[in-house]
């Protein structure tokens, strides 16, 4: 199933789409991932994994309204589609099932080793 | 909105060129929305860098216009060729690892040598240019001439007097005369007496100092600086280390020399003298605080106190021979007649040197500082060439000997269509991306060495202070020259190639005697033999200065500084020193033997049973009794300074054999007891000396005069038993350090400061040492490639060989053969070059050593050893195998 494989950074991509809703666009996704992950992260990376998920059919996108603060430029706002829903699940179900086998004592963590 | 409001413009241009259309509009605009948030947040200055970064970081194959797409429009299969082109060149670096790896390594270590050398010669040339009038600035020295026109003394400092004279008679000629002298040495210390150090780099200077140097102020105007008595100009790591982070100006320094004590102000800092400068300087004080002490008569009246750096500034668009054409006039008007009643201007010179000249071309017989050479400039850039040379030359063997493996693609080439012109294209593709690679490799090689070079040339250049322009157009030329001069020999020659014979398969190798492959060999080998036996000849005549019997005793001799208590109970002082076991003599002299021989006074002697004035120069030498006993020199005739003759100290003279032929007399005995007058005093030649190098082996050994002379004591000189210096001194710094109370005790032996002149040949020697290695070893490097290839063309001829009954040691004497007799060549024509080479070179010098056969057997023998031991490893390898597997297949 190579085709419906998420990255983790693709992963935090979508999720960020999920959360910003209508106002998903380069930078917002960019500050986002910023805010919550605490690492810096590239327009240009960005650009490249928003450029593979739209490939790969996980998100749509189209241009939205200009603001005055863009110098009049338009945004590209980004949409999750059904696809990429569908994968999201898959990612977090296979992580919950593997989460069920591990263990209680085995994320124990121990300091005293 | 202002500019400075607006995102970095270049990159917003550069973001623009790279961005594929469809993407542009919004990717712009989240930078721009992007960077207007954070000029908000972090201000503009961090906002233009992330900008930048931003930017930078697009350069990625999602965000960029598709090449191929690009250029399919402009409708050229130009573009599509030399992407072939380079494909190809991949494809042949990494198929053939071996080679690539000589070639790229060969030619890596010449680029570097040559990016090494590059960025010494340009700091060495580009010395005192920092000053805004550097091309105006000139420094006047002073030459004295003998009665036949002959030099005999050139002195890099002048009189006093010069400077406001020169400042007066050739007003609108001359725009500033200043002068600069120095301290020697003082004692510094703070007013609470708490930081003193003694300061070498120590100035007086005239007031106009600055407005003909352009030193940056950081503290303090230049105009006023050194206006006033008593003021002080500190560089910044000078107030550093007395002051540390608190403001100096106006607190003050008391300066301590001379037996003067000078409390000045601080009236200004300055930049640290830069690096590239001829002299460099701590403290700057101003000049009038020394004429109040000597009093300004006086100072104008000093013609003979030549201590005075000395320099001009023209006014623009004005030449310096105006000047030059004027000083024999203002010789004559302010010096007067010699006393033998010919015009002054005969015998004292003024001359000129641009100030940019001096670090490169000014060797008298005083300096403020010691000055590079430019002869040594041409052999560093000249060894440079040649191992760039040899590394160009690797790279045209291996390619046209692998040739064969590119005939047939050159062949298909053909006839495809290719013309001749693109195969020469490809082929110069090859070498340049070739020559990119080596010069990255390169730059890495740089780096790495880089402190080494430092610590050895005594520079501190770095990647980082290098101009960028200067340094990508030295890359981008070294890449260019090499690539071209390299890719040229087999471009032309492979793309020559008849289609039909080469991919028919016929042997393009013809066995010709002569071809050009083993003419270049030659020529490599020449090279790095000749540097051999420059190595080894300039290590003999090091070895040979430093071995060479002077004529006197240097061994066990401590030189300690005076100051005037010591003067003063001198005879005190040695009583209590020679009661030490550890110390043999004591003595003192006004010059110590390895230093130079720079005062001289006139005089006239009896000749012929009449007193004739000496018409040359004699040096002078001021000493006590025991001088020439402790130095242990031989008597040619007369005796030594006596203790129990008071007129001795008055009245005798003793001098050298130099100074008796000098002055015509037939022999030693004929001249002891005549009658001698010098410097004023008048009395008789009591002894003759045997000449001995007083000074180093660089010059020939002058006429001198020894004479008793209380109170010039500069210099004390210790003599210790064999084998005691470190008891001798350790009592010595207790004393010292009573002696002159607030002074480091600092000595240094005689036999030491002998060595120390020769330091220029000793870096020389390494240099070229470092250097001949490494041509030897990118020779090598390519003769093994050549060899290696060579076996694998022959591998089945030495098959066919074993298998007739040719013997392994047969095999490989054959081979070895064939390589070593161009090795052998090489020194045949190396050993008549460099003969003539290096004589020249010891003609420079004025006592130097014979050239030892043994020296150019030793370097012939050594590469050719080097490149059997070479060959023969691919030859054994290959003489050994069995002809079974080389024969099998066809």
């Amino acid at each position: 199933m190579k085709g419906t494989y998420l990255g983790e950074f693709q992963e935090v991509v979508l999720l960020s789409i999920l959360i910003l809703q209508e106002e998903s666009y380069g930078v917002r996704i960019q500050e986002e991932i910023q805010k919550e992950l605490k690492r810096t992260i590239s327009r240009g990376a960005l650009h490249t994994a928003l450029t593979r998920l739209e490939e790969k059919g996980f998100i749509k996108s189209e241009m939205g309204g200009a603001t005055e603060e863009r110098g009049g430029r338009r945004k590209r706002i980004y949409t999750v589609t059904n696809l990429g829903k569908e994968s999201l699940k898959e990612a977090r179900a296979v992580r919950e099932q593997l989460w069920t086998k591990v263990p209680d004592w085995a994320v124990n963590i121990n300091y005293a080793l | 909105m202002t500019k400075e409001d607006r995102p970095p413009r270049v990159f917003e241009r550069l973001f623009e060129w790279f961005c594929a259309d469809d993407f542009f509009e919004e990717l712009q605009g989240d930078l721009e929305e992007a960077y207007y948030h954070n000029v908000e947040v972090h201000g503009t200055a961090v906002a233009r860098n992330i900008y930048r970064k931003e930017v930078l970081l697009m350069l990625r194959p999602s965000v960029m216009k598709k090449i191929k797409g690009r250029f399919k429009n402009s409708n050229s299969n130009n573009i599509d060729m030399i992407r072939n082109y380079l494909k190809i060149a991949v494809r042949n670096i990494l198929g053939q690892k071996l080679y690539s790896f000589i070639n790229i390594f060969g030619l890596a270590v010449g680029m570097a040598a040559t990016i090494l050398i590059s960025l010494y010669v340009q700091n060495e040339l580009s010395y005192d240019k920092y000053h805004d009038k550097a091309d105006r600035i000139y420094r006047v020295s002073r030459e004295w001439l003998n009665q036949d026109g002959e030099s005999s003394l050139h002195l890099g400092h002048i009189a006093p007097p010069f400077a406001p004279l020169i400042e007066n008679d050739f007003e609108g000629v001359v725009e500033q005369a200043v002068r600069l002298m120095s301290g020697y040495g003082p004692l510094m210390s703070t007013a609470d007496g708490e930081k003193q150090f003694e300061e070498d780099n120590f100035f007086f200077a005239d007031a106009d100092v600055f407005k003909v140097f352009s030193w940056e102020f950081i503290k303090g105007k230049p105009e006023t600086a050194l206006v006033e008595p008593n003021t002080l100009v500190l560089s910044e790591t000078a107030a550093k280390r007395y002051f540390g982070d608190e403001d100096p100006i106006d607190k003050s320094l008391t300066f301590n020399n001379f037996g003067l004590e000078i409390e000045m102000k601080i009236t200004g800092i300055i930049q640290d003298a830069p690096n590239n400068s001829h002299f460099h300087y701590n403290m700057i004080a101003s000049f009038l605080t020394y004429e109040n002490v000597v009093g300004k008569e006086q100072l104008m009246q000093q013609f003979g106190s030549n201590n005075f750096s000395t320099f001009l500034l023209f006014p623009e668009g004005v030449s310096p021979t105006e000047f030059e054409a004027g000083v024999p006039a203002f010789m004559d008007k302010h010096l007067g007649q010699s006393n033998d009643g010919n015009p002054a201007s005969l015998t004292n010179k003024l001359h000129l040197m641009p100030l940019t000249d001096i670090h490169l071309h000014s060797h008298l017989d005083s300096e403020i500082e010691a000055n590079g050479d430019i002869k040594y400039v041409y052999t560093y850039i000249i060894i440079a060439l040649f191992i760039l040379l040899i590394a160009c030359i690797n790279f045209m063997n291996l390619s046209t000997a692998r040739s064969m493996k590119r005939a047939k693609e050159v062949g298909v080439r053909k006839v495809m269509g290719a013309f001749r012109t693109s195969l020469i294209r490809q082929f110069i593709t090859e070498s340049v991306l070739l020559a990119t690679v080596s010069a990255i490799l390169a730059v890495g090689i740089v780096v790495v060495v880089m402190p080494w070079f430092n610590n050895f040339s005594g520079k501190q250049l770095s990647l980082t202070t290098v101009d960028p322009l200067f340094f990508s157009v030295l890359l981008l030329g070294v890449v260019l020259v090499v690539g071209l001069i390299a890719g040229s020999y087999p471009a032309f020659y492979l793309s020559n190639f008849t289609p039909v014979k080469v991919l028919k398969g016929a042997k393009l190798n013809s066995h010709k005697k002569v071809n050009l492959r083993s003419v270049l060999v030659i020529f490599q080998f020449f090279i790095s033999i000749c540097l051999i036996i420059g190595v080894g000849v300039i290590g003999d005549q090091i070895e040979y200065m430093k071995t060479k019997d002077l004529g006197f005793r240097k061994d066990n001799m401590i030189v300690l500084p005076s100051n005037q208590q010591i003067h003063d109970n001198f005879q005190m002082i040695r009583d209590r020193l020679m009661k030490q076991p550890s110390i043999e003599d004591v003595t003192f002299a006004s010059r110590v033997p390895s230093g130079r021989l720079l005062d001289s006074q006139g005089g006239q002697a009896e000749i012929g049973g009449e007193m004739v004035n000496i018409n040359f120069r004699i040096a002078d030498i001021h000493v006590d009794h025991s001088y020439l006993k402790t130095l242990d020199v031989k008597f040619l005739a007369g005796r030594n300074f006596d203790y129990n003759l008071a007129s001795d100290s008055t009245e005798a003279f003793i001098l050298n054999n130099a100074a008796i032929l000098g002055l015509g007399y037939t022999s030693p005995e004929e001249a002891v007891g005549k009658k001698f007058n010098y410097g004023g005093r008048n009395g008789f030649i009591t002894g003759v000396v045997d000449d001995f190098h007083f000074e180093s082996l660089h010059q020939s050994i002058a006429p001198m005069v020894f004479l008793i002379t209380q109170g010039r004591a500069r210099n004390v000189i210790v003599q210790f038993k064999e084998g005691m210096e470190i008891e001798a001194s350790d009592y010595l710094k207790g004393e010292w350090e009573t002696l002159r109370p607030g002074s480091t005790f600092d000595y240094y032996t005689i036999s030491e400061s002998f060595n120390d002149q020769y330091m220029a040949e000793e870096k020389l020697s390494q240099l070229v040492s470092y250097f001949s290695w490494l041509t030897i070893f990118v020779a090598v490097l390519g003769l093994f490639g050549l060899s290696s290839f060579s076996i694998e063309q022959n591998i089945k001829e030495i098959g066919i060989r074993k298998v007739l009954g040719a013997s392994v040691g047969s095999v490989m004497y054959l081979f070895t053969k064939r390589f070593a007799i161009l090795v052998i060549i090489g020194i045949i024509i190396a050993i008549p070059a460099s003969y003539y080479g290096m004589t020249e070179w010891l003609s420079g010098f004025p006592y130097a050593t014979s050239l030892k056969p043994m020296t150019f057997i030793v370097g012939g023998v050594s590469a050719l050893l080097l490149a059997i031991v070479t060959v023969s490893y691919e030859i054994i390898k290959a003489a050994v195998s069995n002809p079974v597997s080389t024969l099998r297949s066809e």
